[in-house]
């Protein structure tokens, strides 16, 4: 006892002194400050015991049974495109894992919330590291999350050998100090093709306006740092050849862009710029954007604009269920490859399931984000784990990644080892001496697009793949007024 | 002659015609002191037990020392600022391009950095003699908005969307650990400096001014205080604290993007840890801060899809819940009233 005289016996200056000198001799002299301190000790030592026991339990476990390979994924899940790219990588662990798994290991696939803050996701990555001790960590989209991880990670990678891979995210920046110092940074892939290697596709849209016979149309771009070298001629480098603008492009064909703006990502308001375009003289508009814009927002005021019967073609940015999310009033716009590229993948992918019969048993949207990315990026990793003969050995691991190659549901997944930046383990997708020039032979890729019609039936537009046997022509399309006067 | 007199509660110290005053009695500084011993063992206990949390201990002291000079802006200027992060993003974009461009080392570019933010602070601190009310409010909260269209209109310098990166570091002791520790360290260091800076304006015949300016414009014109300076001065040197962030921040993550801290979701955190922590009180920015960065944390970890609609939920409800003004240190200094705490005098 830490006090030994008795009660207190002065007079009580007043009621509230008297109550606080009740409580105080009940706590002392009763048995109060015993009780509770012998109660506390009890708990201590429970709680000592139990965590004792647990931990010999969960390490019996993990004897009996070989600790899985934890691949964790940063990402913002606060939006959709966070979501399903997470949704496909945990049904790929679980597709692995009923196939045996990786060397008698299971897949486990951790995430963590970045709510698209780099703070957050800085602090995500540590714990990943830290705390599940991921292998992989996989970070979702956004190119400046990615980079701050890429930093942080550089500091940890001595200490805690781990690859990084940047699920979705086209900035070349991310692999540029790979070149640099490889010993640092070899740890990072880019599971995306350069910004570079974006532009043919983007003159795959003008040549079908060009078929469609138009001679004036606009072109906007969300204002982002990827759309900017796909607006503009990229100079040339020791490493590729220039590569003209979109415009300039469309100028060799005899065609005039008469209406050219950036547009604030996901600005929210489209109606001036949709009338100003009307009054340009535009027969057509190209938007080149990204999944996460708010296209559908678009799409709405299109069908209330003047514009409302120019031709429409949205790339990128049409993601999952264009035509719900808009109530059927993307009628007649030309859609990028979001949901047709699935359609081609399940006629080709030997070493990946097919990604229709997986989303229809999964009850899982699918769009190109995901497919060129998260879903086979589980498969890549299963390959090359297999190939260096486990997980454990990192250089081993980066070594068989820079070796392996995969086919995905959108062609050849495969990381380039030419040590040229941005190239550098970035995704395989063109001639690493011409990166403009597109490569079907060696990717397998190809930017289909098709035009949504009734009920939002998808057409294609273009020949397809060779042996795939879907059928396209330019000559289904239907301009915009047509679809509607159909309805 | 330095001259020394020992009081019951405090000694004098007299030099010229300067007077000091520190205090000695128990109640003034004890909790401030066994608070201050608490932060600086925190790093120690996170590194070796959880390092993941050393992590989120410096977003907590992040959040709490740009709620301390906001606090202190809003009672020299009598306003409240909408747009602090402006702040952030001219220092940390000064020692992110004076890093980049000129080599510059994390020592280097912080007095360059905290000099570039004061200029910027003194061009806009016409703001707070020009208006106030709601056009102070939409002026300082379109302030950060026009600095983000510029670093997408001029991406060549910020690199718009991307952000600038290979900032060099703002430790590298070449062991994780160690680095965390000296993160967090840091961080903890520059938020007490803030404590202490405030604390003493506070308790000074100088805050006595800011208060008398923070109650009443016209009637402390009246008895002689130059309004415009207190103003004005108050202004600059929160904004060039807050500046002092953006630099922490640009050699902490070796990135920079405006993206990030210029829309309105940061500011809004800064806002909510104010609100929150008690805006009536600057220790309060400490709970504040502490509050939101973990309580985003655990629910991250432990609400999977619910935490999105959790996180503002529970900060609604303590916004309604807690004494108006006093937030959550509101409660801890009902229960220890006897102590001193400095205490802005918030208009209501």
């Amino acid at each position: 006892m830490h006090v030994k005289a008795g009660p207190s016996s002065r007079k009580s200056g007043s009621l509230r002194e008297e109550g606080v000198r009740k409580r105080m001799d009940n706590y002392f002299y009763k048995g109060g400050y015993m009780k509770r301190k012998l109660f506390f000790a009890f708990a201590v030592t429970a709680a000592f015991v139990v965590s004792v026991m647990l931990g010999l339990t969960c390490s019996a476990e993990a004897a009996a049974k070989k600790e899985p390979v934890v691949i964790a994924f940063v990402a913002d899940l606060t939006s959709p495109a966070g979501q399903l790219p997470y949704a496909w990588m945990k049904v790929a662990a679980q597709q692995i894992n009923e196939a045996g798994g990786v060397l008698g290991r299971d897949f486990k696939v951790v995430v963590e919330d970045c709510k698209g803050q780099p703070n957050l996701a800085v602090e995500a990555y540590t714990r990943a590291l830290i705390n599940h001790k991921a292998t992989v960590v996989a970070i979702y989209p956004r190119s400046e999350i990615v980079l701050a991880c890429e930093a942080k990670a550089g500091e940890m990678y001595p200490d805690y050998p781990h690859i990084l891979l940047a699920v979705g995210a086209a900035s070349d920046e991310i692999t540029y100090r790979i070149v640099e110092n490889y010993d640092k940074w070899k740890f990072v892939f880019r599971d995306q093709v350069t910004v570079a290697a974006r532009v043919p596709i983007y003159r795959d849209h003008v040549d079908l306006f060009h078929k469609l016979g138009v001679k004036k149309f606009a072109l906007l771009r969300e204002d982002l740092t990827w759309t900017e070298k796909i607006f503009n001629a990229i100079p040339a480098t020791k490493y590729h050849p220039a590569s003209v603008s979109v415009p300039d492009y469309a100028k060799s064909l005899g065609m005039e862009v008469v209406y050219q703006k950036a547009l604030k990502y996901r600005a929210g308001m489209y109606s001036p710029i949709l009338e100003a375009i009307a009054a340009s003289g535009a027969e057509g508009v190209i938007f080149i954007s990204s999944d996460g814009n708010d296209s559908d927002v678009f799409v709405k005021q299109w069908v209330d604009s003047s514009a409302r019967d120019l031709h429409m073609l949205i790339t990128g940015a049409t993601g999952a269920r264009f035509w719900e999310r808009t109530g059927g009033k993307v009628l007649g716009v030309i859609i990028g490859a979001s949901e047709i590229l699935p359609i081609v993948s399940g006629k080709y992918t030997p070493e990946v399931p097919d990604v229709l019969e997986t989303a229809k048993k999964y009850n899982l949207t699918v769009c190109s984000a995901v497919m060129a990315s998260a879903y086979p990026d589980m498969f890549f990793l299963k390959k090359a784990i297999i190939k260096a003969g486990g997980a454990d050995d990192i250089d081993a691991l980066i070594k068989s990644m820079e070796e392996t190659e995969v086919m995905g549901p959108l062609g050849l997944l495969k990381y380039e080892t030419t040590r040229i930046p941005p190239f550098f383990h970035g995704v395989v997708f063109c001639d690493i001496d011409d990166p403009t020039k597109y490569s079907k032979s060696k990717s397998g890729l190809r930017a289909l697009l098709g035009q949504i019609q009734e009920d939002g039936k998808i057409v294609f537009l273009e020949e397809p793949i060779k042996g795939v046997g879907i059928d396209g022509s330019i000559d289904y399309y239907k301009s915009p007024a047509e679809l509607r006067k159909m309805k | 002659m330095v001259k020394i007199d020992f009081k019951r509660d405090r000694i004098n110290i007299r030099w010229r015609g300067g007077k000091w005053d520190w205090m000695i009695e128990p109640r003034y500084w004890r909790n401030t002191f066994y608070w201050t011993i608490v932060l600086l063992l925190l790093p120690l206990f996170f590194v070796y037990f959880s390092p993941g949390m050393a992590v989120t201990m410096v977003s907590a002291n992040v959040y709490a020392a740009l709620g301390i000079p906001l606090a202190f802006m809003g009672l020299g200027t009598g306003r409240v600022n909408f747009g602090p992060n402006f702040y952030v993003g001219v220092g940390g974009y000064a020692a992110a391009l004076l890093s980049l461009h000129l080599g510059f080392g994390q020592l280097a570019t912080l007095p360059l950095a905290i000099i570039i933010t004061a200029i910027a602070a003194f061009i806009f601190s016409p703001l707070v003699i020009m208006a106030k009310g709601l056009y102070y409010t939409l002026l300082t909260l379109l302030l950060p908005l026009v600095f983000l269209e510029v670093t997408f209109i001029y991406t060549d310098i910020f690199k718009g969307d991307v952000g600038l990166f290979g900032i060099s570091p703002l430790v590298d002791f070449g062991s994780t650990t160690a680095n965390f520790l000296g993160a967090a360290y840091i961080s903890s260091v520059i938020l007490l400096i803030f404590l202490l800076f405030t604390n003493k304006i506070m308790k000074s015949r100088y805050g006595l001014i800011m208060a008398t300016v923070n109650d009443d414009e016209e009637v402390a014109q009246g008895i002689g205080v130059n309004i415009n300076r207190v103003k004005i001065l108050s202004f600059i040197v929160a904004a060039t604290m807050i500046g002092i962030i953006g630099w922490f921040l640009a050699h902490y993550y070796g990135t920079f993007s405006g993206i990030t801290y210029l829309p309105l979701t940061f500011m809004l955190k800064i806002l909510l840890v104010l609100m929150i922590g008690g805006r009536a009180q600057i220790f309060g920015c400490v709970a504040g801060g502490y509050f939101v960065a973990f309580l985003e944390m655990i629910l991250i970890r432990t609400m999977g899809d619910f935490q999105p609609v959790a996180f503002p939920i529970i900060l609604l409800i303590l916004l309604f819940v807690l004494p108006r003004g006093e937030g959550l240190f509101g409660l801890y200094r009902r229960r220890h009233y006897r102590e001193y705490f400095p205490q802005t005098h918030v208009r209501r």
